[in-house]
C-alpha cells in the first residue's frame, strides 16, 4: 500500500515536472521578446538575453504610432472573429451531412474538401485578385472574410467530419425517435458535444484571420484598414530597422488573442461538463 | 540629353508613320495641365515607408496634388518591405483590371517585361507638350527610362532619387589603428588595411548577406572598378560569359576577402539593417553601402552626431577606372497604360507634380539623397555633402549589372549564386551555377 | 424501393442545402483558381497582363521533376514530415494527456502550451531568427557563457541545419495546437471505459497504449492528414525565418513555387509545382484514410 502511494507520488511529481518544463520552454522566447521590447536597437544587437540598462517603455508608444497598432489590432480582431463565425456556421452542417448521410455524391464532396485542404495559397493569388477586381471589392473586409473562410472551410469540415464520425450514432437515433429534424439535431445536440473540436478549429481559424498577410496585402490597400501583419511591415522595411518597437508590437498584438482564448477556454470547459452525454 | 532628343525625334517619326494605322492615339490630349478631371482615381504602388523620414515627404506630394486638382483622387499602396512589395506588384500587374496607375521600379529587365507588353506610358509626347519638363532631369537616372538597347524607342517613366555605392569609414577606428583614410585608393590598399585591422582584433566589415543584394552590389562595383562600366553591356548581351575568366576574377576578389574574414563574421546571419546598425555603433570599421545611408534617420547615433563617420570613393581595382562607379538612378516612377485615357492623363500629371521644382526641392531638403531631378537646395547633413562631392567627380555610372541582362531572372540568379561564396563555394562553382540556372530557365 | 419517394427526396434536398454553401465558396475561391493554375502549368507565361501565354504541354512538369532544386525542396518537406511524426505527434499527445489528467493547474498549462501558436507566424519567425543569430542571439550568448564558443554556428545559414531549425521551431509553435486536437479526442472517451479499465487493473502506460490511443484513432488520422498537408504546404514559417535561403537550401516546395512564380516570373513552372504538391497531398491523404486508418463508419 505504502509502495503504491510512493509510486503514485513519483508519477505525480514526474507529471508536474514535465508539465512545468514544457511550459518553461514555451515561455522562454516570450520572455526574451518581452525583454527585447524594452531595449534600444544597440542593446538588442549587443546580446538578446542581457537585461536592458534602462527599461525603455517608450517602444510601446512608438509601436502604437508607427504601426497604428490599436487600429490594426482592432481590424484584425474584427476580421478574425467574423471569419471564425462564418466558417463554423458553414462548416458544421456540411460536416454533419458528410459524416451522417450516405448519398453517393457526398464522397465526391468530401474529396473536394480534402483537395481544398491541400491547395497551396500562392497558386491562387492571381486568380483571386482577378475575381476581386472584377467584383470591385478592393478594400472590402467582407470579401477578405469570404476569402479567409474559403481557405479555412476545408480544414474545418475535415476536422468536424472526423469528430462527428467518431461519435456514437445512438444519439442521433434517439433524437430522431423523439421527432428531431436534422437542423434541430445539429444545433441542439451535436453542436454542444462538438464544442471541443469547434473550439480547436476556432482557435486556428482565429489565428489565421488575425495574422494572415498575403491576401490582406493584396486586397486591402487603405492604411486605415490594415491588419496586424500588414502593419508590421512598417517595422521591417529595409531603410528603417527599429527592433524595439517591433518586439513591443508583437507583445501588444498577442494580448487580445490571449484574452479571447482564456474567455473561450472557460466556455469550452463548461460546455464539456454541461454536455452530459459523452459518446 | 542628346541621346534623349534623338530618341524623341525617332519616336516622333515612328508615330507619324504609324498614324494612319492607329487612330486611337490621335485623340489623346497631351495638354494634361489644362485638361479637366472629374472623379478620377489613380492608384500609386510604391515602397514609401510611413515610418521613415521620407514617408511624410511623399505624403505631402500626394496631399498638395489632390488640393491642386480636386477632380483627382490619389490612392497609395505603400509596401515598404522588398519581398512583399515585389509580390504585390507581380500579382497586380498580372491582370489589366487590377493594375495600379503608377509603379515604382528600378529600371532594367523587370520593367522591360512591362515595356514589351506596351504597359508603360511613353513620356515623349508629354515632354514635347512641356519642353521645360525633361530639362528638369539630369543624366543620373537616364538608364532607368531608356530602353533603346532592347529596341524600344521612347522615354519610359520619370527617374527620381539617385545613388552611388561608396565606402563609409569610422574615423576613430582608423586612427587608432594607424590607417590613413586618404591612402585607401585601390582595392589592394583596402585589403591591406583590412589585414591590419584584423590583426589588431578589429572587424573591418560586417556585411549582412542574408539580404542577398549585398554581394550582388559588391560584384557589380568590383566589375566597374576592374573593367569599366562597359562591362554592364558586355555581360548583359552575354558577350562576356558569367563563367569566363573576367568574372571568375571578380568572384575570387570577393572570395578572398570572405575567406580572410574581412567582410564579416556572420555573413549569412545578418541582414542589411543589422549591418548598418553594427557599423553605426562602432562594431565595424567600414561599411560598403549606397548613399541612401546618408539620408537615413541617424538620430541618437553618437558616431554620426560627432561626425566620426565619413565617405570615401569605392576603391579601384584597375586605376584606369577609378572614376567608374556603381550608381545612377535609384528608382523611377512609371505610368501604367491601363487603357483608361483619363487615368493615364492624371497619372502623368501626378508625375509632373512630383518632379516639379517645388516638390523636388521640398523632398531633397527633408531627405538628403542624390536626385535624378535637378534640385536647388542647401539642405542635407555633413555626410550627404561629402557623398555629393564624390559623386560630382564620378565620370561614369551604371546600376546593378544583372539589370542590363536580357533575362529578367538574372538579378535573383546572380545574387543567389554569389551568396554561395559565403558558404565556401569556389569561383568556378559560382560561374557554373549561374550558367546552369540560365540554361534551366531558357 | 418505394420508400425512395417524397421523404427520400426531401431529405436528399436538405442534405444538398447543408453542403451547398461550403461547396460553392470552395469551388469559387479555391478550386477555380486551381483549375486556372493547372491550365497555366501547361503554358509558359511571364505573369504580366497581356503577355502571350504559350502552350508547352508537359514541359514544365518535366523541367520541375528533373530539377535538383525541386527535389531538395521535397527533401525539406520530408524533414518536416519526419519532424511532425517523430517529434510533434508524441509531444502533442503527451501534452494532451497532461492537460486532461488530474494534475492541478491544467488550465494554466493548456494556456501556456497554446501561447506560441497565438503569436502568429511572422512574430514567431522574427523572434526565433533573432534568438538563433550567431552574433547576438540567446543561444550564442549562452554558449559563450559556458565557454563553448566553438559550438556557435550560423544555424539558419548552414544547409540541413537550417531546415531542421525551422522544423523544430514549427513543432514548438504547433505542439500546443495539436494538443487540442488530441485533447478533444481524449475527453470524448466515455467515463465508463476509464472505469472499466481501472477495474481490470489497466493503468498508466498500459492504459494509454491499450485504451486511450486506440480510442483516439480518429484524432490520429486527423493529425496525420493535417500534418502531411501542412508539411507539403509549409511556407510562412520558412519564409519568415530563412526566406528559403541561402541558395534555396531551406526552401520547401511551397517556397519554391512562390519564388519561381513571383521572383523568376515563371508562372507555368510555379503552376506545375502547385499541381504536383496538390496531387501528392491528395494521394497521401486518401491512402492514409483508406489503408492505415480503415474506417468502417465513413
Amino acid at each position: 500500500m505504502n509502495k503504491y502511494v510512493v509510486a503514485r507520488g513519483i508519477k505525480k511529481g514526474a507529471q508536474y515536472f514535465i508539465a512545468a518544463l514544457l511550459a518553461a520552454v514555451t515561455f522562454f522566447p516570450l520572455i526574451v521578446t518581452f525583454i527585447s521590447s524594452l531595449k534600444t536597437n544597440d542593446e538588442i544587437l549587443l546580446g538578446m538575453f542581457s537585461m536592458p540598462k534602462v527599461w525603455n517603455f517608450s517602444n510601446y508608444p512608438d509601436a502604437v504610432r508607427i504601426a497604428n497598432a490599436l487600429k490594426s489590432i482592432a481590424n484584425s480582431l474584427f476580421v478574425a472573429i467574423a471569419t471564425l463565425v462564418v466558417t463554423v456556421i458553414i462548416a458544421m452542417p456540411a460536416a454533419y451531412t458528410i459524416a451522417r448521410k450516405s448519398y453517393g455524391y457526398l464522397k465526391a464532396v468530401y474529396i473536394l474538401f480534402m483537395a481544398g485542404v491541400m491547395v497551396p495559397v500562392h497558386c491562387t493569388l492571381v486568380s483571386v485578385t482577378k475575381i476581386s477586381s472584377s467584383l470591385g471589392t478592393k478594400n472590402s473586409f467582407a470579401f477578405l472574410i469570404l476569402i479567409y473562410t474559403a481557405f479555412n472551410l476545408s480544414q474545418a469540415i475535415f476536422l468536424f467530419t472526423g469528430y462527428i464520425a467518431s461519435l456514437d450514432r445512438g444519439l442521433d437515433e434517439a433524437a430522431k425517435i423523439d421527432g428531431c429534424g436534422d437542423l434541430h439535431l445539429l444545433v441542439r445536440i451535436l453542436m454542444p458535444i462538438c464544442k471541443p473540436i469547434i473550439a480547436t478549429e476556432a482557435i486556428l481559424v482565429f489565428i489565421y484571420g488575425y495574422s494572415e498577410l498575403i491576401f490582406s496585402l493584396i486586397l486591402i490597400t487603405d492604411s486605415s484598414k490594415y491588419t496586424i501583419s500588414r502593419a508590421m511591415l512598417n517595422f521591417t522595411a529595409n531603410y528603417t530597422t527599429d527592433y524595439g518597437p517591433q518586439f513591443a508590437f508583437v507583445i501588444m498584438s498577442m494580448i487580445p488573442m490571449l484574452i479571447i482564448y482564456l474567455v473561450l477556454h472557460e466556455k469550452v470547459e463548461a460546455g464539456i461538463l454541461a454536455g452530459a452525454v459523452k459518446g | 540629353m542628346k541621346k534623349k532628343l534623338l530618341a524623341a525625334m525617332m519616336s516622333l517619326a515612328m508615330a507619324a508613320s504609324m498614324g494612319t494605322v492607329c487612330c486611337a492615339e490621335e485623340n489623346v490630349d497631351y495638354d494634361i495641365e489644362n485638361h479637366e478631371f472629374k472623379d478620377v482615381t489613380i492608384t500609386v504602388h510604391t515602397r514609401w515607408d510611413a515610418a521613415d523620414i521620407s514617408g511624410p515627404l511623399y505624403q505631402n506630394m500626394v496631399d498638395t496634388f489632390m488640393e491642386k486638382y480636386p477632380g483627382i483622387t490619389v490612392e497609395c499602396i505603400n509596401i515598404p518591405t522588398e519581398a512583399e512589395w515585389e509580390n504585390s506588384e507581380a500579382v497586380l500587374m498580372a491582370d489589366k483590371k487590377s493594375m495600379p496607375n503608377i509603379i515604382v521600379e528600378y529600371g532594367g529587365s523587370r520593367v522591360l517585361d512591362f515595356v514589351e507588353q506596351n504597359l508603360i506610358v511613353d513620356m515623349t509626347p508629354y515632354y514635347e507638350q512641356y519642353p521645360d519638363w525633361p530639362e528638369r532631369f539630369n543624366s543620373l537616372g537616364e538608364s532607368l527610362t531608356n530602353f533603346t538597347a532592347y529596341g524600344y524607342e521612347g522615354i519610359y517613366g520619370v527617374p527620381y532619387t539617385a545613388y552611388q555605392v561608396m565606402l563609409f569609414y569610422n574615423e576613430d577606428i582608423l586612427n587608432e589603428n594607424g590607417i590613413d583614410p586618404a591612402s585607401l585608393e585601390s582595392w589592394d590598399d583596402l585589403m591591406a588595411a583590412c589585414e591590419t585591422l584584423k590583426n589588431n582584433g578589429v572587424q573591418p566589415f560586417e556585411m549582412g548577406e542574408k539580404d542577398v543584394y549585398r554581394f550582388g552590389h559588391l560584384h557589380t562595383a568590383l566589375n566597374y572598378k576592374t573593367f569599366g562600366c562597359d562591362m554592364a553591356e558586355k555581360l548583359g548581351t552575354r558577350e562576356v560569359a558569367y563563367d569566363g575568366e573576367e568574372q571568375k576574377q571578380i568572384y575570387n576578389l570577393i572570395k578572398d576577402a570572405v575567406d580572410k574574414g574581412y567582410l564579416g563574421t556572420n555573413l549569412l546571419g545578418l541582414d542589411d539593417g543589422q549591418e548598418r546598425s553594427t557599423f553605426g555603433t562602432g562594431g565595424s570599421a567600414f561599411l560598403f553601402m549606397g548613399t541612401w545611408y546618408c539620408a537615413e534617420d541617424h538620430t541618437g547615433q553618437e558616431l554620426f552626431e560627432n561626425e566620426k563617420i565619413h565617405a570615401l570613393r569605392f576603391p579601384y581595382v584597375n586605376e584606369e577606372f577609378k572614376y567608374h562607379d556603381m550608381g545612377g538612378g535609384n528608382e523611377a516612377y512609371y505610368a501604367v497604360n491601363t487603357g483608361d485615357p483619363e487615368e493615364v492623363a492624371a497619372s502623368v500629371l501626378f508625375l509632373k507634380h512630383m518632379t516639379s521644382e517645388e516638390m523636388s526641392n521640398m523632398f531633397a531638403e527633408g531627405y538628403p539623397a542624390p536626385m535624378s531631378v535637378n534640385v536647388t537646395t542647401e539642405g542635407g547633413n555633413y555626410l550627404s555633402k561629402e557623398a555629393a562631392e564624390i559623386i560630382a567627380e564620378t565620370q561614369e555610372v551604371r546600376g546593378d549589372i544583372e539589370n542590363y541582362d536580357i533575362a529578367s531572372h538574372m538579378m535573383t540568379t546572380v545574387r543567389q549564386s554569389l551568396q554561395s561564396l559565403a558558404m565556401g563555394a569556389s569561383a568556378d562553382e559560382v560561374g557554373e551555377n549561374i550558367i546552369g540556372l540560365i540554361k534551366d530557365y531558357e | 424501393m418505394f420508400f425512395k419517394s417524397r421523404r427520400y427526396r426531401k431529405s436528399f434536398l436538405k442534405s444538398l442545402l447543408f453542403v451547398l454553401p461550403g461547396v460553392a465558396i470552395t469551388v469559387a475561391f479555391v478550386i477555380y483558381p486551381v483549375i486556372n493554375t493547372f491550365w497555366l502549368s501547361l503554358h509558359n507565361w511571364k505573369g504580366v497582363g497581356g503577355a502571350p501565354v504559350i502552350w508547352v504541354g508537359i514541359e514544365n512538369y518535366v523541367k520541375t521533376l528533373t530539377s535538383p532544386k525541386f527535389w531538395n525542396s521535397m527533401l525539406n518537406a520530408f524533414y518536416f514530415m519526419v519532424g511532425g511524426f517523430v517529434i510533434l505527434m508524441p509531444l502533442a499527445f503527451g501534452m494532451a494527456l497532461l492537460v486532461t489528467s488530474k494534475i492541478r493547474g491544467t488550465k494554466f498549462f493548456k494556456a501556456s502550451y497554446l501561447m506560441p501558436v497565438m503569436l502568429g507566424t511572422t512574430a514567431v519567425g522574427l523572434m526565433w531568427s533573432f534568438m538563433l543569430n550567431a552574433n547576438f542571439g540567446v543561444f550564442a550568448q549562452f554558449l559563450n557563457a559556458i565557454g563553448k564558443p566553438e559550438w556557435i554556428m550560423n544555424w539558419l545559414a548552414t544547409p540541413t541545419v537550417n531546415i531542421w531549425c525551422v522544423v523544430l521551431v514549427n513543432e514548438w509553435m504547433y505542439a500546443g495546437y495539436n494538443m487540442l486536437i488530441f485533447a478533444a479526442g481524449i475527453v470524448a472517451i466515455p467515463d465508463e471505459v476509464h472505469d472499466a479499465a481501472l477495474l481490470d487493473g489497466c493503468t498508466g502506460l498500459r492504459k494509454i497504449i491499450h485504451i486511450t490511443v486506440p480510442l483516439c484513432k480518429n484524432m490520429f488520422m486527423v493529425f496525420s492528414v493535417l500534418c502531411i498537408t501542412g508539411c507539403l504546404k509549409a511556407f510562412d514559417i520558412v519564409w519568415s525565418m530563412t526566406g528559403g535561403g541561402p541558395m534555396d537550401t531551406s526552401a520547401t516546395p511551397a517556397v519554391l513555387l512562390y519564388t519561381q512564380g513571383f521572383q523568376f516570373k515563371l508562372m507555368g513552372r510555379s503552376g506545375a509545382i502547385s499541381m504536383i504538391l496538390l496531387i501528392l497531398g491528395l494521394v497521401l491523404s486518401i491512402l492514409l484514410n483508406n489503408v492505415i486508418f480503415k474506417q468502417d463508419d465513413m
